[in-house]
């Protein structure tokens, strides 16, 4: 009975010990435009200060490898939070692909290839339909790596 | 948030500016201290075997405070002597959160009826129960009185602002009444009622989230119009004149005798009588000319002019013959002769024989006024 639950209590700090060694961190800014002294506009990835609805938030997802062996097959998915729509042509990840889903992550396709039902006709899914979006890595990440990817929501 | 440096608000609101009027459509959003939960999923393979791993962020949505207040017509047909008129306003929190509001009601530039602020009331009624007609006999009209009134996000109240229209209003006279809806919401010194557009009130908001002020000084306002577009001649200020003999006295064979014959040496009590109807009488006088072959007697002016009094003609009182001493009545006060003096009464001329009375009674509110003289028959 004792080495039993010996067992179990090394199985379980093995799987802990394995899952730590690729971390992910999930941080919130406040997207805010800036206007330069030329007059150019661009947009600011700013700590949050206030976010009211109709104001940007954009979310910066970062993947590290930890351990001593590569990580493949890495996937970030990411459900469009609740009262937020998400901003088009927003995500970003180098060497990604990035494609989305509008059913709420059975099926995930690049944009041109969404469509949804609108009053039983077949049309192209807008950015305000999407559900989820997804990262999938071209390649493994290194032992040591990390890499981070990003999207921008409006609230709603 | 609460010790955020003061340095560090002016800066994130000069960009608040541009924030917010880009997203002016979107003026009722997510209610404040909604919790937008964010959870991102990494799944990976390693040495053949699959994983994955969880990360979650979540913020609240802060507060927006604005607020839309409208009249619902330009202008508002009345009729002078109307009583409770009304203009009805909608007031509408335009903000993302329950807000708690104050009313102000005040008289415009134009006020030809004219109104003080004393004639105003403001009513008030949620607006499921409301059909935007003011109707002092509904009791869900609630009289307000200045405390706070809490609007839902997106919620709508109707707000009546009241008032008698004066009788002597005229055609086409009007008043503006203007209708201010002030933010309540204060932390730290910092009243949204007092602060310009994009100022943060650190704490403030619903659910302790930050309020931040989208419409400038926390308020709006509308203005419209009562408009006298019917005229009620009944209504305006009517001034009626009576003069009566109450009785005469003569001395017949000496004896001091109550006779309606007017024969010469008869001692005639006139009763003059004025009534206000609808509105204030303003620097009233009541003049009189002393009849040909009359004489007035000295001393003999006597008035009653309580504001508001109802005067029944009274009983004919004889005088004192004939030493010619003018009765004495209840209600009525003696006045003399002597002109300039406090009781604004005088004779013309002030001596020698006297050709007209003059009682000045100055502004009189409706009511009934008079007085009383005598005068003889000459011989």
């Amino acid at each position: 009975m004792i080495k039993n639950i010996t067992l179990a209590l090394s199985l379980a700090l093995m799987s802990f010990i394995v899952s730590a060694e690729v971390t992910l961190t999930n941080t919130v800014f406040e997207v805010v435009t800036i206007t330069n002294k030329d007059g150019s506009q661009q947009d600011q990835w700013q700590q949050p200060d206030k976010i009211l609805p109709g104001e940007r938030v954009g979310y910066k997802v970062e993947v590290s490898n930890k351990g001593t062996e590569p990580a493949a097959d890495i996937v970030i998915a990411n459900p469009i939070p609740e009262h937020t729509v998400y901003v088009q042509g927003s995500a970003k990840g180098l060497e990604t692909q990035i494609e989305f889903s509008v059913d709420n992550g059975k099926t995930y396709a690049l944009p041109a290839e969404l469509f949804i039902e609108k009053d039983g006709e077949r049309v192209q899914a807008e950015a305000a339909d999407y559900s989820q979006v997804r990262w999938s890595l071209n390649k493994p990440l290194a032992a040591g790596a990390s890499t981070t990817v990003q999207y921008i929501v409006k609230i709603k | 948030m609460k010790n955020v440096p003061f340095t560090k608000l002016l800066a994130s609101t000069a960009i608040l500016g541009a924030t917010l009027f880009s997203t002016n459509a979107l003026a009722i959003g997510t209610e404040a201290g909604t919790a937008i939960q964010n959870t991102a999923t990494v799944s990976f393979t390693r040495n053949g075997s699959s994983d994955s791993e969880q990360a979650s962020v979540s913020f609240k949505v802060d507060e927006i405070i604005n607020v839309n207040v409208t009249a619902a017509n330009a202008s508002t047909n009345i009729t002078n002597g109307d009583q409770n008129a009304a203009i009805t306003y909608t007031v509408t929190n335009t903000g993302n959160g329950p807000e708690a509001f104050r009313l102000f009601e005040s008289i415009g530039a134009t006020n030809d009826l004219p109104l003080t602020a004393g004639d105003l009331t403001v009513y008030y009624i949620d607006t499921a129960s409301s059909d935007g007609t003011f109707d002092p006999n509904n009791i869900n009209e609630t009289l307000y009185t200045g405390t706070d009134i809490n609007i839902l996000r997106d919620e709508s109240i109707t707000v009546y602002i009241v008032t008698d229209v004066p009788n002597a209003a005229t055609l086409n006279s009007l008043t503006d009444l203007d209708l201010t809806v002030v933010s309540q919401t204060e932390a730290n010194g910092i009243k949204a009622g007092e602060s310009a557009f994009g100022t943060v009130i650190p704490g403030a908001g619903a659910d302790s989230t930050n309020a931040i002020i989208a419409v400038d000084q926390g308020r709006d306002d509308a203005t419209s119009e009562l408009k006298v577009t019917t005229f009620d001649p009944s209504q305006s200020l009517e001034v009626l004149i009576n003069k009566t003999i109450l009785g005469s006295s003569a001395l017949i064979n000496g004896t001091a005798t109550v006779t309606d014959q007017k024969i010469p040496g008869a001692m005639v009590t006139y009763f003059i009588k004025v009534t206000v109807q609808n509105d204030t009488a303003t620097a009233l006088a009541i003049s009189d000319i002393i009849p040909a072959n009359m004489t007035y007697i000295a001393e003999s002016l006597r008035v009653q002019s309580a504001a508001g009094s109802t005067i029944n003609t009274p009983t004919y009182k004889a005088p004192v013959l004939p030493a010619q001493t003018p009765a004495t009545y209840s209600n009525f006060t003696a006045l003399t002769d002597t002109n300039s003096d406090a009781d604004n009464a005088e004779t013309v001329p002030n001596t020698g024989t006297v050709t007209s009375i003059n009682v000045a009674l100055g502004d009189l509110a409706p009511g009934e006024y008079a007085i009383l003289l005598d005068a003889t028959v000459n011989n």
